[in-house]
């Protein structure tokens, strides 16, 4: 690995200081994302070799998981996946972000990774991660994945580039109506997660909202909505430490068993997290079986173009999304 | 009559395994010595390219580089055609696949090292790249290399212990194929007629590495005489000094290679790779030189092992009786030849008696880093595509699986495809013993639930065994213990078996036996630790060393002691009379008197030397019981098994580990693991995280079975090879167990997800 320089940043207002300070400096909070990128030599025009990092784990409470009633769930953007799994306020009431924090990586990576790290992951796209494919995201003139291999590639929304979004724990964000705390020079404000990602059409170069001197300072969950239900599903090649094939978070808002309200979001299928609109309007107002599940899942991908081996994604995608909905619904 | 032995045949614990499991072990890249400097290769981002220029005087002025070094650097002995791909260190002027390497940088730093490439100029010309197996057959295909003059055929030959029908390749072979050969007998074309059934089909298996944990790591010297100490992971520090003394030009006796521990090899440690570039720059430098590959230059630059595309067609009677077998195995070696081809065709046919019987074999080169040896090289593809054939014929006949087997199976006699005859074999006995197993009688436990189906299939492997020439020493010290030294690496657990063997035939205990394994300049001679042969080769020599130390202490003990020879036995550490426990000599006092200041006893130093013992073929069969998702593809295996035969189990727990070992291998190759070359020949998965090695929440309980059928004289006590076997048949068996489940079957290794849903007919098109 080529050498870097370290600041600790005490404080997020340090922490955002050093970044506008120094164009190739880039928070590091478990490094389980960043440092792989930056030994892997990831470069381009538009990708500065990141030189300076900036800690940002020395913030003193920036991985406080606070609950109430009223305001719901706060989540400093420091707290790891494991602190998260294993928080009770977050099993009580979440039970949704409890199941996705759970299925990223290995027990070993969820103790370092957190949160805000796995919200702003850089995607794994096998071109993308080789240093010697001049991409798109890179700055470069070209996306190899079109021409080359893309069996892990997106199969809905992809334009120029066909990255999928890699994180479990965004999906579960987005169904449960989540909201970004960024702080960055001009102060502090609030997004909805459902307005955090960007996908290529709009940067092809980022996969989010968040400017090189802004950061995610916390995460905050509306309270908990009573008769709602959940689900999340992944499917994975190996029993632990691999990416989503697809996978989904369901979440269901039922009134006398029929679906009021809803979110059904997959990643691994787009370059941002898939909010499934189509879906939740075939389900809106009804009663959830197997019929309408699979109504509901072949709507969700009658916009799929699939690249040129990567259709058996479609299939699993609709497996998923007739699954989620009949678990979350108990049908 | 049963023997009853005192060391052997007895669960040892591994006698260095305690410091490798706490982290005390030192293994190459832990050592650090005075002036040592870090060498880093620039690897070519091309498959096949030819190097118009090239620049390194900017690296060169790079403030902490001690060198850089191209092919104009190399010693001028060697062959530039990159005929060998020991020999072609560094590319010169072509290069060949993704990955090799094209410059190197000396710096006091790695991460110097590592800077600097980023300064050398390449300027490359893009060559149209060889990579689908198939298209590498054609006669119009572009050659993989420009200069297909004097490729070494020595590999593809060590590989072939056997001679074959050898039609060496002339001006009309495509350009690519590096090698065909038939075998053949009766009349197949014949047979295909008269039979009732007849199943025909091809089959695909992917690259795949070895996963070992440590990547291919070196340290050299060269001091001011010329004379160079070696430190590397290698399997073989008697094949790394010769390999090393080739390319350097230099006698045997002037190189010395210490033995490091390894952290896995599993075959592709058999070549120096980690401590030939070291050694050149060590030659020009005259400092120590250290190159430890990276996890993704060790997936992209390493030797894995071959894919393999074989067609299979099988002749069968109504009653199950095999008439005809027809094969054609292509290779791919990658971009040097050297492929187990010769292995894999020949065990191809080697499982059933075929009376009549066809095999065609075929070696290719294309644009990809050259293949090594993965633990029974050649088998697994082959056993995938011979056992997904005998279940299809099991199925068309209507008849149980493993009774088709066993009805076909080989035995003493019957003929190899090579035209060879077994000699005493232990397949029949395995298969016997497969009902009398827990995953047998447990078959039916779990039914299909929530969509899921379950499945359960099997499969026959085997290894004939490699062998070699060996040799080793037994000294008893001055204190009543005893000290082994042997010049094989132990990769395995060997020196814990070597132990157990002297302490067997001299009736010592265990704790005061040392096994040590020496550095080449000091220890006994002996090969390569590969080919499922060194407990059975060195063993042996151990073995006579021993029974020459105890006999050089009998005939001190019968002058002492007025008796004869016969008359003694050795027993808990002393030499005694039979039936007069009393008159007693302990080793103690033998250790004293033949070490003693003045004494007139010679010290016992045992000695025993062996060629290649008589071959052992092992044989398994495999079996493993599959849930599939039919929606999804997911795999989820739920139960596993290897019956072996291993003729005689010097250490029952180290066998079973490597039982354990080689199903967990053969596993990842029938459902995760794959090397993925994109249509440029750049490998897409250079990472563990996209390369699928499983994971202990992949795998089920693995059964063990040991059967044992000795063979006199093949090794100690009648021990076979027991590392490969377990291997061959685990991918063939999880396939065979997806398609029981979901009546679907998979044709191409291994078997993702989207094969099975593609197999399920669940894709578009
Ligand atoms: C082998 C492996 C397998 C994995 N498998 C999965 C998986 O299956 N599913 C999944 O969801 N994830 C997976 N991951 C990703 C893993 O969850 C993330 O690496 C981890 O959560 C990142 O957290 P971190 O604290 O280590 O982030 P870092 O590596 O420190 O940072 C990651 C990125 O986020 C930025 N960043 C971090 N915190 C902030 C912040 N507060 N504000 C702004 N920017 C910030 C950093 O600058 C950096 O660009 C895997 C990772 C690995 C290495
Ligand atoms: S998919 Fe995106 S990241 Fe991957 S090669 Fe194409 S442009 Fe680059």
């Amino acid at each position: 690995m080529r050498p870097v320089k370290y600041l600790a940043a005490p404080t997020w207002r340090d922490a955002i200081n050093a970044l506008a300070k120094y164009p190739t400096a880039k928070a590091i909070a478990g490094g389980s994302d960043l440092l792989g990128w930056i030994k892997d030599d990831i470069t381009g025009a538009k990708e500065p070799q990141w030189d300076i990092l900036v800690d940002i784990r020395t913030i003193k409470e920036g991985a406080a998981i606070r609950f109430s009633r009223n305001e719901g769930l706060r989540i400093g953007s420091l707290a790891t996946l494991t602190d998260l799994e294993s928080a009770k306020e977050v099993q009580e009431n979440y039970p949704l972000l409890a199941s996705a924090v759970g299925h990223p990586a290995s027990p070993g990576i969820r103790n370092v990774g957190t949160i805000g790290g796995n919200i702003n992951q850089r995607p794994r796209c096998w071109y993308l991660r080789g240093a010697e494919f001049d991409c798109y995201k890179k700055g470069g003139d070209f996306c190899f994945a079109v021409t080359g291999k893309n069996e892990y590639h997106a199969i809905l929304e992809g334009e120029l580039c066909y990255i999928v979004h890699p994180s479990d724990v965004a999906p579960a964000l987005l169904a449960l109506d989540a909201k970004a705390k960024i702080l960055g020079p001009k102060g502090e404000k609030t997004v909805p997660f459902s307005e955090y990602f960007v996908g290529p059409r709009v940067d092809v170069i980022r996969e989010n909202i968040l400017q090189h001197d802004e950061v995610l300072t916390e995460i905050q969950i509306p309270p908990p909505v009573p008769s709602s239900k959940s689900s999340f599903l992944k499917v994975t090649n190996r029993g632990v430490y691999d990416f989503a094939i697809v996978n989904i978070a369901t979440w269901l808002k039922l009134n006398n068993g029929s679906v009021e309200d809803s979110r059904i979001v997959l990643s691994g299928v787009a370059p941002t997290p898939h909010r499934s609109t189509a879906a939740e309007g075939v389900i809106k107002g009804k009663r959830i079986d197997e019929a309408l599940a699979k109504q509901a899942a072949d709507q969700a991908l009658v916009r799929a173009r699939p690249m040129s081996d990567n259709a058996y994604k479609v299939e699993i995608a609709k497996t998923l999304i007739r699954r989620s909905l009949l678990e979350a619904a108990g049908a | 009559m049963t023997t009853t032995y005192r060391s052997v045949h007895q669960r040892q614990p591994r006698l260095e395994g305690a410091a490798k499991v706490t982290g005390g072990t030192v293994y190459t890249a832990d050592l650090r010595l005075h002036r040592m400097v870090h060498a880093k290769a620039l690897r070519a981002p091309y498959a096949h390219a030819l190097i118009k220029r090239l620049d390194v005087s900017k690296a060169r002025a790079y403030p902490g580089v001690v060198g850089v070094f191209t092919a104009a650097d190399l010693p001028q002995h060697l062959p530039r055609d990159g005929a060998n791909r020991l020999h072609t260190v560094l590319a010169d002027k072509e290069v060949m696949y993704y990955g090799q390497p094209v410059a190197a940088v000396v710096a006091d730093e790695a991460s110097v090292a590592e800077e600097a490439l980023d300064l050398i100029e390449v300027e490359y010309q893009e060559l149209p790249a060889v990579l689908d197996i198939l298209d590498a057959l054609k006669q119009d295909a572009p050659p993989v290399r420009h200069s297909m003059a004097g490729i070494d055929r020595s590999e593809l030959a060590a590989h072939t212990t056997l001679a074959a029908a050898d039609e060496q390749t002339t001006e009309k072979t495509p350009p690519n194929v590096t090698h065909r050969m038939v075998w053949s007998r009766g009349d197949v074309e014949r047979a295909f007629k008269e039979a009732d059934v007849v199943v025909e089909r091809s089959f695909r298996a992917s690259w795949t590495h070895q996963g070992y944990i440590e990547p291919m790591s070196g340290i050299v010297d060269c001091d001011r005489n010329g004379d160079y100490t070696v430190w590397t992971s290698t399997q073989g520090d008697f094949t790394t000094r010769e390999g090393l003394a080739k390319v350097l030009g230099v006698p045997e006796t002037k190189v010395r290679v210490n033995f490091v521990e390894m952290g896995g090899g599993f075959g592709a440690k058999i070549q120096p790779f980690g401590a030939v570039l070291p050694a050149i720059i060590a030659r020009i430098l005259r400092r120590p030189v250290k190159y430890i590959f990276s996890r993704s230059e060790d997936l992209r630059s390493a030797d894995p092992s071959s894919q393999a595309y074989i067609e299979t067609k099988l002749a069968a009677k109504k009653d199950g009786a095999f008439t005809a077998f027809k094969a054609r195995a292509v290779y791919d070696s990658g971009s040097f030849p050297g492929s187990p081809l010769m292995a894999g065709a020949n065990l191809l046919g080697a499982y059933y008696k075929f009376p009549n019987l066809e095999i065609e074999g075929l070696e290719v080169i294309t644009n990809r880093v050259s293949q090594g040896a993965l633990r029974a090289p050649g088998t697994p593809q082959a056993t995938f595509a011979i056992e997904s054939t005998v279940d299809i014929m099991a199925k068309e006949l209507g008849m149980d699986p493993l009774e088709l087997r066993i009805k076909n199976a080989v035995t003493q006699g019957d003929l190899m495809p090579n035209g060879r005859a077994f000699s005493k074999i232990g397949l029949v006995e395995v298969l016997q013993r497969f009902k009398e197993t827990s995953f047998w009688k447990n078959r039916n436990g779990k039914p299909s639930a929530n969509g899921k189906k379950v499945g359960v299939g099997f499969a026959v492997g085997g290894w004939l065994g490699g062998g070699s020439p060996s040799s080793a020493s037994v000294e008893l010290n001055a204190d009543g213990t005893v000290s082994v030294m042997v010049g094989a690496n132990d990769v395995t657990g060997t020196n814990t078996s070597f132990a157990q063997i002297v302490s067997e035939a001299l009736g010592l205990p265990i704790e005061r036996i040392n096994v040590k394994t020496g550095d080449t300049s000091l220890a006994p001679y002996a090969g390569v630790s590969a080919g499922s042969k060194t407990l059975r080769t060195v063993g042996l020599s151990v073995q006579r060393a021993a029974q020459d130390a105890l006999d050089q202490m009998f005939k001190i003990v019968s002058e002492r002691l007025e008796c004869s020879s016969e008359d003694l036995e050795s027993v808990d550490g002393q030499i005694r009379v039979k039936g007069s426990p009393e008159k007693a000599i302990t080793f103690e006092l033998l250790g004293t008197m033949s070490t003693g200041f003045g004494s007139p006893t010679p010290v016992i130093l045992g000695r025993g030397n062996v060629g290649t013992p008589a071959a052992a073929p092992g044989f398994t069969i495999q079996g493993a019981k599959v849930e599939v998702d039919p929606e999804t593809g997911e795999v989820n295996i739920l139960d596993a098994v290897c019956v072996q035969d291993v003729g005689f189990a010097i250490n029952p727990l180290s066998v079973e580990g490597q039982i354990q070992g080689g199903v967990a291998q053969s596993l990842g190759l029938g459902f995760s693991e794959e090397m993925v070359w994109d249509d440029k020949g750049v490998l897409r998965n250079p990472t563990l995280l996209d390369y699928r090695i499983p994971t202990a929440l992949d795998l089920p309980r693995i059964e063990t079975a040991l059967v044992e059928v000795p063979v006199e004289g093949a090794g100690p006590y009648g021990a076979k090879g027991v590392g490969e076997p377990p291997i061959a048949a685990g991918a063939a068996a999880l396939v065979n167990a997806v398609s029981d489940a979901v009546g679907a079957r998979v044709y191409t290794l291994p078997a993702t997800s989207e094969r099975i849903l593609a197999a399920l007919g669940k894709l578009p098109g």
